[in-house]
């Protein structure tokens, strides 16, 4: 009983990620969201979401958190304390409700650390993948206290569905299934309103370089797993995802943490196999495609490499 | 190093090897080495750091691509924090690709879409902008037009925007 109450519980579980945290919630009070889907078995195949309040003061973390886990079996109540360092919240789960029936949790149950993938002075997001004996991927994310403006309950709803639509494309992607391009697009709109609707705080100062959209993990982990595996996927999606993850400011100035940076350097590498990978090919179409976009990021030796793999090209 | 243009890469490739051969530097392989290839901060930092000149000697990118010019329309200051980019539609477009570099050449912002404007930053232009992407500074942004095949049809310069 024990060991299906953690595998279930695993399931229902904000996912956490691989990189080593460095970033930390800045002081003050916060509002934040979790979205995820796991897959598996039946009973473990879902989708779940849920908010939490926490304070941060002195280096530390306090508050409360709930989550509904659906499944086709059985939809999960949980509730949780917010507990730990500010540079690594964790949640300790204190009550656990299963189709309406309470189910015993043990004080001693390990807590579920969350890793902060960026943070800024108005916004600390975090994602991951890989969870107990499950897969779970899905993010979370904290705002200032009273920055939502919206129906809290409408704003859930959209994170997940974003969330969900974004862990479709990544499964039709790395399955080798096409994909519609514009399906991405349209879901770094609909995280463009989410993000709108954070206001920004008047403790932060003006606007900052650094920010988060609601979406930079999302987006993260999707061109990451291009990256990692996908290399057989088209150009032009991965060039669609580097731009997303520009837009949602997972890479570049907008983007804050060691992960940006590390995704940032991949991005580049997979670049200049991408290039040459079209110059032994001879694919001048590509080798446009990625001088356009080397330029317009400001890459100057990829811009160089490209220009010089299609003289080289049209050389041979 | 002159570059040769796309058109005549494609087009008469027996008479630019021809006629291109006349000067030995020509048609040695580059040797310049990407700075990026190894995966760390510093080539991060490295490769972004410069971006105001273009990366072909004397020549533009439009140019060395034998693309078409896009023309900005949007001045380069008096907008605010939001303004709206906009451009001259480009025939035959399917899409166009925005991006939006800082001062010190990192990459901000970008959108992808169908219209020749938006509003920076995305989401409602007539909304706050909440957390999303604002002119805080100076910045330069680009925009590229592509047909409905994903092929390149034109380029703008490097624009500069501030508030």
């Amino acid at each position: 009983m024990v060991a299906g109450t953690v595998a279930l519980l695993a399931a229902m579980l904000p996912p956490v990620g691989a990189q080593t945290a460095t970033d930390e919630v800045p002081a003050g009070d916060w509002t934040g969201w979790l979205t995820f889907v796991t897959s598996g078995p039946r009973n473990i195949a879902g989708a779940g979401s849920g908010t939490f309040e926490m304070t941060s003061a002195s280096g530390a973390l306090e508050g409360d958190a709930r989550w509904v886990f659906e499944s086709s079996v059985s939809p999960v109540d949980v509730t949780a304390v917010v507990q730990g360092e500010a540079t690594a919240p964790e949640l300790q789960v204190t009550s656990l409700v299963i189709n309406g029936s309470p189910s015993p949790v043990s004080a001693s149950d390990p807590a579920i650390p969350l890793t902060i993938t960026t943070a800024t002075c108005e916004m600390v997001t975090g994602s991951g993948s890989g969870v107990g004996t499950v897969t779970a991927t899905g993010e979370w994310a904290a705002v200032r206290a009273g920055a939502l403006s919206g129906d809290p309950a409408a704003f859930q709803q959209d994170l997940t569905d974003l969330t969900l639509r974004i862990e479709s494309i990544q499964a039709d992607l790395l399955a080798g299934q096409p994909a519609d391009r514009w399906d991405l697009f349209a879901a770094t709109l609909l995280a463009e309103d989410l993000t709108q609707a954070l206001a920004r705080s008047p403790e932060c100062g003006g606007p900052a370089t650094a920010r988060s959209s609601i979406a930079v993990g999302l987006i993260a982990d999707l061109l990451a797993s291009v990256i990692a595996d996908g290399r057989e996927i088209d150009t032009q999606w991965f060039v669609d995802l580097v731009r997303a993850a520009v837009d949602v400011g997972a890479i570049g100035a907008g983007s804050s943490g060691p992960a940006a940076e590390t995704l940032e350097a991949d991005v580049i590498t997979e670049i200049q196999f991408r290039i040459d990978e079209a110059v032994a090919g001879g694919d001048i179409a590509t080798l446009l495609d990625l001088a356009a976009l080397s330029y317009q990021l400001g890459y100057r030796s990829l811009e160089e490499a490209a220009l010089d793999g299609i003289d080289e090209v049209a050389d041979s | 190093m002159i570059r040769r243009t796309l058109a005549a890469a494609l087009l008469v490739p027996l008479l630019a090897v021809a006629c291109s051969d006349d000067d030995g530097a020509d048609t040695e392989p580059s040797t310049t080495a990407p700075t990026v290839t190894d995966g760390t901060d510093d080539s991060v930092a490295d490769d972004t750091t410069s971006t105001t000149q273009p990366a072909a000697e004397g020549m533009s990118i439009t140019d060395a691509l034998d693309v078409g010019v896009i023309d900005i329309v949007t001045p380069p200051s008096g907008g605010g924090e939001r303004p709206l980019l906009e451009w001259t539609e480009v025939d035959g477009a399917g899409e166009y690709d925005v991006v939006v570099l800082t001062e010190d050449g990192e990459p901000y912002w970008a959108w992808v879409g169908q219209t020749n404007s938006v509003v920076f930053g995305g989401g409602d232009p007539d909304g706050e902008p909440g957390q999303l992407a604002v002119v805080h500074g100076p910045l330069t942004w680009t925009v590229a037009a592509f047909d409905a095949a994903g092929d390149l049809l034109a380029l703008s310069e490097r624009i500069p925007l501030a508030p």
